[in-house]
């Protein structure tokens, strides 16, 4: 605890990883995906992401987030996998069915019953959200990810990306309009 | 500087405003828009609850099933495979 940096402590060794952080892991990969099988793969790959890239572990946040974070993209490729694998017809690229040419609401917003601070007794809208998630072209996922899921600023995202800043909010608004879309028609149905 | 915006164009403006501070007279027109207009404030509610459900699971761990862990055999798998990547 008192070295000089703590979070990095285990990176040395990363098989204590596995004791430390492992079962943690898997269970949040089992959140998501029902197999176990597929939730330790993930936890490998998560593990070995890791190992690759732990120079650019800045300690700007613990292990446990850093491996999280991992784990997220993880596990939002392996749905996008299996979802595209079958059937892959490409979700239909849409040219704004949200608004008529006037730029008024053509497909009016439906209010959603959703407490944010009681997401746990919301599963299924989080399954569905990130089932929309893997669905959206990989660009504007992988913007929206970095944006929500590791709390980029558009700035550092627009850096990764090669991107302008314009670039960047107009992609984001993409992500967020098709995910609301989504789960209106895949959520809503479902009959919550 | 245009004094009306459409829905589209407001839509659009609520999620900038999530990635960045807009100038003062776009966040009055906004708000001045979002008083009239009952979807578009829907609209920024579901910005909202989406971006509220990807954030919330950095903080609840506990929710997960803490019956399920690991196999023991699992660990030992996973540790040969962080050993031989290592003297790789």
């Amino acid at each position: 605890m008192n070295e000089r940096k703590p979070e990095l402590a285990g990176i040395d060794n990363p098989e204590s990883w596995v004791d430390s952080y492992g079962d943690f892991l898997y269970r949040f990969a089992l959140s998501r995906i029902k197999d176990s099988s597929v939730a330790e793969d993930l936890v490998q790959e998560t593990f070995l992401a890791a190992l690759r890239s732990h120079e650019n572990f800045m300690g700007q946040s613990t292990v446990k987030t850093w491996l999280i974070a991992i784990l997220k993209h993880k596990i939002v490729d392996h749905i996008r996998k299996k979802i595209r694998e079958p059937s892959s017809d490409k979700i239909e690229t849409l040219s704004d069915p949200d608004f008529d040419e006037h730029g008024h609401w053509q497909l009016r917003p439906g209010k959603w019953a959703i407490n944010p601070g009681k997401l746990y007794e919301q599963k299924e809208f989080v399954d569905v959200l990130y089932r929309c998630l893997a669905e959206l072209p990989e660009r504007l996922a992988e913007a929206f990810i970095k944006r929500e899921m590791d709390g980029l600023s558009t700035a550092e995202i627009c850096k990764e990306l090669g991107i302008t800043a314009t670039n960047s909010w107009v992609m984001l608004y993409r992500a967020r309009m098709s995910l609301r879309r989504c789960l209106e028609n895949k959520w809503l149905s479902v009959g919550s | 500087m245009r004094w009306m915006y459409n829905c589209k164009e407001v839509s659009e403006m609520v999620s900038e405003s999530m990635d960045r501070v807009l100038p003062f007279y776009q966040r009055v027109l906004i708000r001045m828009h979002l008083l009239m207009c009952k979807y578009c404030v829907l609209c920024k509610e579901q910005f909202e609850t989406i971006r509220a459900t990807m954030r919330y699971e950095e903080l609840h761990g506990k929710e997960l099933d803490a019956s399920r862990s690991l196999s023991k055999d699992g660990k030992e798998r996973l540790k040969e495979f962080l050993k031989n990547q290592l003297t790789d």
